[in-house]
């Protein structure tokens, strides 16, 4: 058994210390210990986005990170985002133009288009080029582009 | 995944000396290659040594000598990004902004990249085309004797890439055949111009980045009108896989050189 390792790791503007095994993945201290299940396990290969979260306001597959690599760095998840009676511009994004069919995608979708935002993106082009490490496997990609650009045009 | 330790040294003495006392270490940059590897136990270290607090493998700078100096620790878009890199190579930037995904050139650093040496990563074209030098912690070696195969550099297994130097080049620029799913190059083109001359590297196609001699000491002049079906191919070995035969790897080298060279300018 390795020795568990000290972190200290802000989650969401939350100060967390942990106290883990180095083969921590993020994605497991944030489902398993921490509760925050909005980020899903999609492919687990970090191929489709699905556990995209935002690291120092980056995104990164926590699927292929150790929470190691994460120490005294910031972390935001799908929980960071929103409340559900008080939606944030870019939920609300989604819901208007029907962004997502099952929802077990959109989360990752989420995380991606604030950084789309960050980056001041603004043409759909660019909006299509950047989603490549994103997968939905349901509604076909037009009208999240469609949401995404929408979000991108708000205040 | 299975279980490992973890140690993040804060200088490049500590990392060296921690590499050498352990049983079975690997040094960990961003990550992206080495932990999926991990995840299907394709690479099972015993110690991972975390690189990302050491200040000497990072930042991008233009030295006294005209020549861009990359630390190993930047990521893929940091160098996309960089504006020093658009304004002096920007072959390396509009390169580097094609690698894999947004999330992976956010974490992944080209000197994991490189150390690598995967057949189909994009920056070896670019260092062999540009003649880069990579900078370890005690010695220079040119990109043209780094890259000896399949996954193999010139490093001695304790060596760490420090950061590599890029001589300025004005006209450049990368073309890549991607395999759609990873992005990885079933073909990669790179040219640059030496000397009033073209200079080009090919990654994807083999096992390891080759110079492309036949059209290497051609004018741009020349090249442009260059007959690029008589190139001959045989001798390098060009590799099939599920991606593509070598014939067809063969057919893109030739048919995407027009529109990498007119795109130098």
């Amino acid at each position: 058994m390795s020795d568990k390792i000290i972190l200290n790791i802000n989650i969401n503007n939350k100060e967390i210390k942990l106290n883990v095994e180095p083969r921590t993945l993020l994605i497991d201290i944030l489902r398993n210990n921490l509760n925050l299940t909005g980020t899903h396990i999609g492919c687990d290969t970090s191929q489709c986005g699905s556990c995209m979260v935002l690291l120092e306001n980056k995104c990164v597959k926590s699927c292929s990170i150790l929470v190691a690599q994460c120490d005294n760095k910031s972390i935001k998840t799908i929980e960071s985002i929103g409340k559900e009676n008080n939606l944030s511009n870019v939920q609300k994004a989604f819901k208007n133009n029907h962004g997502l069919q099952c929802g077990f995608c959109t989360p990752g979708f989420i995380m991606s288009a604030i950084e789309c935002k960050n980056n001041k993106l603004s043409s759909e082009d660019e909006v299509r080029e950047f989603l490549d490490g994103n997968f939905c496997r349901c509604t076909g990609y037009q009208n999240i582009v469609k949401s995404i650009t929408s979000f991108l045009k708000m205040p | 995944m299975y279980q490992f330790e973890y140690h993040k040294p804060s200088s490049l003495a500590d990392s060296i000396e921690l590499f050498n006392k352990l049983e079975f270490p690997k040094y960990l940059a961003g990550g992206m290659t080495l932990i999926p590897a991990m995840k299907q136990k394709l690479s099972s270290p015993t110690d991972l040594i975390d690189l990302q607090n050491i200040d000497e493998l990072k930042g991008i700078n233009k030295s006294k000598d005209n020549t861009i100096i990359v630390g190993a620790f930047s990521s893929h878009n940091e160098i996309a990004n960089s504006l020093l890199i658009k304004n002096n190579i920007k072959g390396l930037s509009y390169l580097a902004s094609k690698i894999a995904d947004n999330a992976v050139r956010n974490s992944g650093t080209i000197g994991g990249s490189i150390c690598n040496a995967d057949p189909a990563a994009d920056y070896p074209a670019a260092l062999l085309s540009l003649e880069a030098t990579i900078n370890t912690n005690n010695r220079s070696i040119p990109a043209k004797d780094f890259f000896i195969d399949m996954f193999e550099t010139k490093l001695e297994s304790h060596e760490i890439v420090t950061s590599i130097t890029f001589p300025i080049k004005s006209k450049s620029f990368y073309l890549k055949f991607s395999s759609q799913a990873s992005k990885y190059a079933i073909v990669g083109m790179f040219a640059c111009i030496v000397n009033d001359q073209l200079s080009v590297s090919v990654t994807g196609a083999a096992n390891k980045v080759f110079h492309l001699e036949e059209v290497n000491n051609l004018s741009l002049n020349k090249a442009l009108t260059y007959d690029y079906d008589k190139i001959n191919l045989e001798k390098m070995n060009i590799n099939s896989d599920i991606h593509a035969s070598s014939k067809y790897r063969v057919s893109l080298i030739k048919n995407m050189l027009p529109k990498l060279i007119e795109n130098i300018f």
